[in-house]
């Protein structure tokens, strides 16, 4: 597997490298979480919101953005287009899953983005002194975790709808709902913290959390250790029923497919 | 009035098109209605701790969201269908049928198609401002409806304008799909009243990319919030960045290379 995973890699870190401008400008895309930053920082000026000050808020929103550039999914669209053009019958008679084509072209991409972050964040850090992380080991290995399972969850919770395409065609409606609810829910809007109480609560639950702010929170330092684990648990089920969503609606979705493809 | 008679043509063409796929209709609408309820819930979630947004209360904020709909709708109906068709034509090179028809090139390359649910967002966005005027309890004067008149025009231009330029670049780049979604990034930022923003920020949504000219003072100045010169500075933005785009364009034709030998 990790042989094949070189192979992959190595083949669309080429094909990716073509398309460098392409990358960049889609990273611009991604400007929302800093549209929100403006919005919150002016309405912060005159004094803390919910226990934000501006700057836990440019902290916040800094590394949200990170957060949402590193965990960036398209996987949709892709499968949308080769299941209406054809071409996803042709990866489905190679020996290997194509779900990890998808996956090696998202780390090409992760790297891609990386290489941008890195200068911009030393950046933001000299504008920026005053912010602050709880920086400790775990809480920057809990971080890394937390980002890695944000990204899994992002991009297996839109295959699965991707998969919805072998039978309805408004997978990616479906999939637009999903994504407007998760910038809501998962923190990108506001910060949880700055909901009603019921809300929140129910944000906990809810696998959008995790697909965005939980990360963020954990360096946050606002998180006690008993949220910190229900949090984690929270992720860790959502991440469990990711999987099993997919590989349950991939069994079904081939057998559809071939049933309507002979 | 050839033009005039030319447009009801292919508009209707349009319809005919967009009547085969009576369910899309349907689940687009529902989306449009979907995304505006989140609109509302976003700036609902500010006045939970704030009273106003850059001195703007809350009707007052929906009614930017309300001019913020209803552009959507303008672009997405009259600009957006267009520009992916002219980006498509000079890649696989039939554009050249556009230059070589007898009417003019930027006429039937930015108006060709329309895509009419989308006017769905136009009516959704009228209603939340006459909804505002309502919370409001304001009956904006002959003068004020006036200036919102004008602003609005202006704000249509200039998006025409904005589109035109970024269709232009194709001419050089080819593959530019994502450069409309960039706009739409920026554009994002006209949700809220520009007033909130603050310094680099504001003149970048001011002067750069004008979402200001587009949802902002539409609003203000229906709500009395602006005066004549402002109206008037709008106005001639909108005209001369109107000159430019077009200019743009003519300059663009020069480079096409069609696609073939």
């Amino acid at each position: 597997m990790l042989i094949k995973y070189a192979v992959l890699l190595r083949r669309s870190f080429s094909a990716m490298l073509e398309y460098r401008a392409m990358i960049f400008i889609w990273m611009l895309t991604n400007v929302m979480p800093l549209v929100m930053l403006a919005v919150w920082f002016s309405l912060s000026e005159g004094g803390p919101i919910a226990g934000y000050s501006q700057n836990d808020f440019v902290a916040y929103y800094l590394l949200i953005t990170f957060v949402r550039q590193m965990t960036n999914v398209w996987v949709i669209w892709e499968i949308d287009y080769e299941i209406r053009h054809g071409d996803f019958s042709i990866k489905l008679l190679h020996p290997l899953n194509p779900i990890h084509e998808y996956i090696a072209s998202h780390i090409t991409d992760k790297f891609l983005r990386l290489a941008v972050m890195i200068p911009l964040g030393i950046f933001a850090w000299i504008i920026f002194p005053t912010i602050h992380y709880d920086l400790t080991f775990t809480t920057v290995t809990l971080f890394l975790i937390a980002l890695v399972a944000s990204w899994l969850i992002r991009f297996l919770s839109q295959y699965c709808f991707g998969l919805l395409a072998f039978w309805i065609s408004a997978s990616t409606t479906l999939n637009e709902i999903w994504f407007a609810t998760s910038l809501m829910l998962g923190g990108i809007v506001a910060p949880l913290d700055l909901f009603p109480a019921n809300i929140q609560l129910i944000a906990k639950y809810l696998p959008f959390r995790y697909m965005f702010a939980f990360p963020v929170e954990i360096v946050s330092g606002r998180l006690a250790q008993t949220e910190l684990i229900n949090g984690l648990a929270a992720m860790l089920g959502w991440l469990i029923v990711s999987v099993v969503v997919y590989r349950w609606l991939w069994r079904r979705g081939l057998k559809h497919f071939s049933a309507f493809g002979a | 009035m050839r033009y005039l008679r030319l447009l009801s043509v292919f508009y209707k063409y349009s319809l005919l098109k967009e009547l085969e796929y009576r369910v899309n209709f349907i689940s687009n609408i529902f989306m449009s209605v979907f995304w505006v309820g989140w609109g509302i819930l976003g700036v609902s979630i500010f006045f939970l701790h704030r009273d106003s947004m850059g001195d703007w209360s809350f009707p007052e904020v929906l009614m930017v969201v309300g001019l913020f709909t209803l552009f959507t709708g303008v672009m997405e109906a009259f600009l957006r269908p267009n520009v992916g068709a002219v980006i498509e034509q000079i890649r696989d090179g039939t554009f050249d049928f556009v230059l070589t028809k007898p009417i003019n090139a930027q006429f039937i390359a930015s108006l060709r198609t329309i895509v009419f649910w989308r006017l769905a967002d136009v009516l959704i966005g009228l209603s939340i401002i006459v909804y505002a005027l309502g919370q409001l309890h304001a009956a904006p004067s002959i003068g004020q409806i006036a200036f919102f008149v004008v602003m609005l025009a202006s704000g249509a231009v200039i998006v025409y304008s904005i589109w035109l330029m970024m269709v232009s670049l194709a001419f050089w780049f080819v593959k530019i799909d994502n450069i409309a979604e960039l706009f739409y990034a920026f554009y994002e930022a006209g949700r809220y009243p520009v007033t909130i923003y603050r310094g680099a920020v504001r003149a970048l949504l001011t002067f750069v990319v004008p979402v200001a000219f587009v949802t902002t003072f539409p609003a203000s100045a229906l709500l009395g919030k602006i005066d004549v010169t402002t109206t008037l500075t709008g106005f001639a933005f909108a005209i001369g960045l109107f000159i430019a785009s077009n200019r743009f364009w003519n300059f663009a034709l020069t480079h096409y290379a069609s696609a073939s030998s």
